[in-house]
């Protein structure tokens, strides 16, 4: 009973697991006395308990009527689905032909649906932008090193042979991404994470050695900028009617800059949330 | 097809270059005249797309790309769309001008150019929220919105907004949450994405009967989530803290226009996915009519208790959009076009008083509190006149835009001849002496006698952004005809 | 009765779906925890992806990636919901990290994660 009330504590975030070392560097909690909160809540335990139980009552409302929406909605995985309609078989039926792409779901986003696509691109990209705002660390504030870099060897030895795999395997998603499942958004997430590995293994001063400030901010300048220019020729291309061969072309050249723009995006979250900075 | 019709795609796509090449730039001047420089072409190609749009009358489908619809995206524009991009554009640009000494102030240097970069990616998802003809397009941009408004707020760099930062996300999450099912629910019904096509098979399905609780949850959740976002009355406890603590031009931008692109992709969704006829059988029209209701008054007794000035007038800003909602809420051609003229008026007059808040403000070693600025007017003149100005148009005074707005609501209701007339104009005349009740005292502070005056160095910036949006409220609220006969116009050819 | 049983059984992927996002909705509304309002925001989003997947299987066909087969029409699921959960999940990504960088800020200024505390602190801040 007492080992299940320590994994509610653990689960609610009040202990710390056992065997996490990882952590000592956190702030002392004192502040958190039981006591303390407890008559805190207290005042406000009027106003929350409407809103929890105003909460409760909406959610009800929306899983009473959400479940009747769900069982009068379309069977599922019958032919006769409305979503299986002309333009999915257009889709199926061309995509190969209009885009060069036998991976019909890469023709898809990147060339028919593709605004959609630099759209989502552009939230990476202004993820990023707002991780650096939040976490750059202005020179008052510069956060404590935590370089782990190299002191282990069982790790930095593994990486030896696991990262050029990681980085071969990223490539390869990346450059097949038109023929078979893959393409920019998952070889660019396995490109980043040997980043990551490589970062973790022989610290962050290996990285930066050869992915500098500068080296990335071009990366991710150029990746997405080439993304933009070479759909926006395509978008003013294809809307004003003139020929070109571009539609078949763009889905390898825009999977390369989406996969620069992913690998750089994950790379920064990491380097950003461990170090505030690149 | 002319080349002016290339014009929307241009004016996106050079906000979101000009962001994407600003995440790197190291001079903060730099990329806040680049920022305004973007912001003004596309309101200049804006006024081009209008100027042409109007002359042939008519609205275009834009494929963006070589496959038309339903294969690919599409955005679509008309007389309507093109002036409220021209709006939105220039909105932004001079509340850049007005808030400029405090953006620089309140921001760090070396993090100017992001912040450049999120108020280049706000305009750019405005344009796409109003030009999108693709419901799934909508989405994205309206997540791009959502980060880049959040971060708007953050870029001010304090306690005190990074909890508002934090209550608005999440508040944000909820409401994108909340389209995104309601849209999946239309795919799920239609299999269409695009406006037209999606339009069509509904209308079959409305006129079979058939499938009419998935219909009508999908309609509610896309209304909900929407209204969440543009602070509808019950979800609104968001707004004040954010566009409270933030810096100047981020409340301004978020005042004027953040929340006016969630209502315009809602009427969008009402008027060219669901059918006014629509929206009416399913019911929603009354419970956002009646939401709006609420919040024109709410919002306005929330401001009166107020004795901070910006958060003031964001409580007002609940209220003005109780209005849209009312609008939309008739569920009429004349209710929507009511609204959208409210929008315009506001997107102007909100602005305006922010950043006349703001110099204010200045001359009160930057509190905002209103017994601070008591008498500060006398230290900055046109700013006094800029937020009396702007407070006797949320007040309704005639001559000003928020008149003809509220004039609009009024004969909306009228011509509309139902039960709801009486209540309409009912409360538009309680939220008017509401409006005035703080308006009036608040304006009546700012310029009391002052013993000693404040020297200010001049602010040409403020000046020019402050004059120009003046004259914006004052042309709504005095040559208001061309701009109805256009919002009318376009909603026809919608 | 068994009607119900039985549209629920046909629609089984979406009822889940629907579960889990009135789960993930309460979680976001009620938790007092930042990081737990992530998590069910995450919740809320993966179970909007699990509904459109499901509306595009079809029994019997496979993954829209031709394969010697050509492109017969017949044999693969409908593409686009894949597509449209590929956005989704990077737009979720995104503001995932956005909003984790955020709550990291706030743990280092006031060196806790519940709301209700946080908002203790900040009206103290204020006076």
């Amino acid at each position: 009973m007492k080992k299940l009330s320590r994994f509610n504590d653990w689960v609610d975030g009040e202990l710390d697991f056992p065997l996490s070392t990882l952590h000592d560097a956190r702030p002392e909690r004192h502040e958190r006395g039981r006591h303390h909160s407890m008559s805190d809540s207290r005042s406000l335990s009027a106003f929350s308990k409407v809103y929890a139980l105003l909460c409760l009552l909406v959610c009800l409302l929306l899983v009473c009527t959400l479940l009747a929406v769900a069982a009068a909605l379309p069977g599922f995985g019958s032919e006769e689905n409305p979503t299986v309609n002309e333009v999915s078989e257009h889709y199926v039926g061309q995509a190969e032909h209009e885009t060069g792409a036998e991976n019909v779901i890469a023709g898809m986003i990147l060339n028919y649906r593709g605004f959609d696509t630099f759209g989502e691109s552009c939230v990476l990209f202004l993820a990023v932008c707002c991780v650096m705002q939040l976490l750059w660390s202005t020179g008052a504030e510069k956060k404590q090193k935590t370089d782990f870099g190299g002191q282990d060897v069982i790790l930095s030895r593994v990486c030896r042979v696991l990262v050029p795999c990681v980085l071969c395997f990223g490539l390869c998603v990346l450059f097949s991404g038109h023929t078979s499942p893959g393409g920019g958004f998952s070889g660019g997430s396995v490109l980043g994470a040997a980043l990551i590995i490589f970062a973790l293994a022989f610290g962050d001063g290996a990285v930066s050695r050869f992915f500098s400030r500068r080296i990335y901010n071009l990366v991710r300048i150029t990746g997405l900028m080439v993304y933009a220019l070479m759909f926006g020729c395509y978008i003013f291309l294809g809307a004003n009617g003139i020929e070109s061969e571009l539609s078949r072309y763009i889905v390898l050249v825009v999977d390369i800059a989406v996969g620069l723009v992913v690998m750089s995006t994950m790379y920064g979250f990491y380097s950003f949330y461990t170090k505030g900075e690149l | 097809m002319p080349f002016v019709y290339n014009l929307p795609f241009f004016c996106v796509f050079l906000c979101m270059i000009t962001a994407i090449l600003l995440s790197a730039a190291k001079s903060a001047r730099l990329s806040w005249y680049a920022t305004l420089g973007a912001a003004v072409l596309s309101a200049v190609m804006s006024a081009v797309l209008l100027v042409y749009i109007t002359r042939a009358d008519e609205a275009v489908a834009f494929s963006m790309g070589k496959f038309p619809a339903p294969l690919g995206n599409e955005i679509r524009f008309g007389p309507m769309q093109a002036l409220l991009a021209m709006c939105f554009s220039s909105v932004l640009a001079l509340s850049m001008l007005g808030g400029r000494s405090d953006m620089f102030h309140d921001v760090d240097g070396k993090k100017m150019g992001l912040a450049c970069v999120m108020l280049n990616m706000v305009l750019a998802s405005l344009l796409v929220l109003t030009f999108t003809n693709d419901i799934f397009t909508a989405y994205v941009f309206i997540e791009i919105s959502t980060i880049a408004a959040c971060a708007l707020v953050v870029i001010k760099d304090s306690g005190s907004t990074l909890m508002a930062t934090i209550r608005y996300l999440f508040m944000s999450l909820l409401g994108s949450g909340l389209f995104l099912f309601g849209i999946v629910l239309l795919y799920a019904l239609s299999g269409h994405l695009l406006m037209p096509q999606l339009s069509a098979r509904l209308s079959e399905l409305m006129d079979a009967g058939s499938y009419r609780l998935p219909l009508a949850a999908s309609a509610a959740m896309i209304t909900a989530g929407l209204g969440i976002k543009s602070a509808m009355f019950p979800f609104h406890r968001w707004l004040p803290d954010a566009h409270g603590s933030a810096t100047t031009t981020s409340s301004a931008v978020l005042s004027g226009l953040v929340l006016k692109g969630y209502a315009v992709l809602l009427i969008t969704m009402f008027t060219r996915v669901f059918s006014l006829e629509a929206v009416h059988e399913l019911g929603l029209g009354t419970p956002v009519l009646l939401l709006g209701f609420l919040g024109m008054i709410a919002g306005s007794l929330y401001a009166l208790r107020e004795y901070h000035a910006k958060r003031m007038l964001a409580y007002s800003s609940v209220a003005q959009l109780g209005y849209v909602f009312m609008g939309i809420g008739l569920c009429t051609e004349a209710g929507l076009a009511a609204a959208i003229f409210q929008i315009l008026a506001h997107a102007f007059t909100k602005p305006l008083l922010f950043i006349s808040v703001g110099r204010l403000s200045c001359a009160a070693g930057h509190e905002k509190e209103l017994s601070a600025l008591r008498g500060s007017a006398w230290s900055a003149p046109l700013a006094g006149i800029g937020f009396g100005i702007g407070a006797l148009s949320m007040i309704g005074v005639p001559l000003l835009a928020g008149f003809t707005a509220k004039l609009g609501l009024a004969s909306a209701s009228i011509s509309d001849g139902k039960m709801s007339t009486n209540v309409v104009l009912i409360v538009l005349a309680v939220s008017s002496i509401l409006n005035a009740m703080y308006y009036i005292p608040a304006m009546i502070a700012i310029w009391r006698p002052a013993r000693e005056r404040v020297r200010l160095e001049r602010d040409r910036a403020f000046n020019a952004g402050a004059v120009a949006l003046i004259a914006g409220v004052l042309i709504f609220g005095i040559f208001f005809q061309p701009a109805t006969e256009l919002i009318t116009r376009g909603l026809e050819l919608m | 009765m068994t009607g119900l049983i039985n549209a629920i059984i046909d629609n089984r992927y979406a009822v889940t779906a629907v579960l889990l996002f009135v789960i993930g909705l309460a979680n976001m509304l009620l938790q007092p925890n930042l990081i737990k309002k992530v998590v069910a925001f995450n919740i809320m989003d993966s179970a909007t992806f699990l509904m459109l997947a499901s509306r595009g299987f079809v029994e019997g066909r496979v993954a829209a990636v031709l394969t010697d087969g050509g492109a017969d029409v017949s044999r693969y699921v409908n593409p686009i919901p894949a597509g449209l959960v590929l956005t989704g999940i990077v737009v979720s990504v995104s503001v995932s990290a956005f909003s984790l960088a955020l709550i990291q800020r706030i743990y280092a200024r006031y060196g806790t994660v519940e709301l209700g505390e946080l908002l203790k602190l900040t009206k103290k801040e204020k006076v």
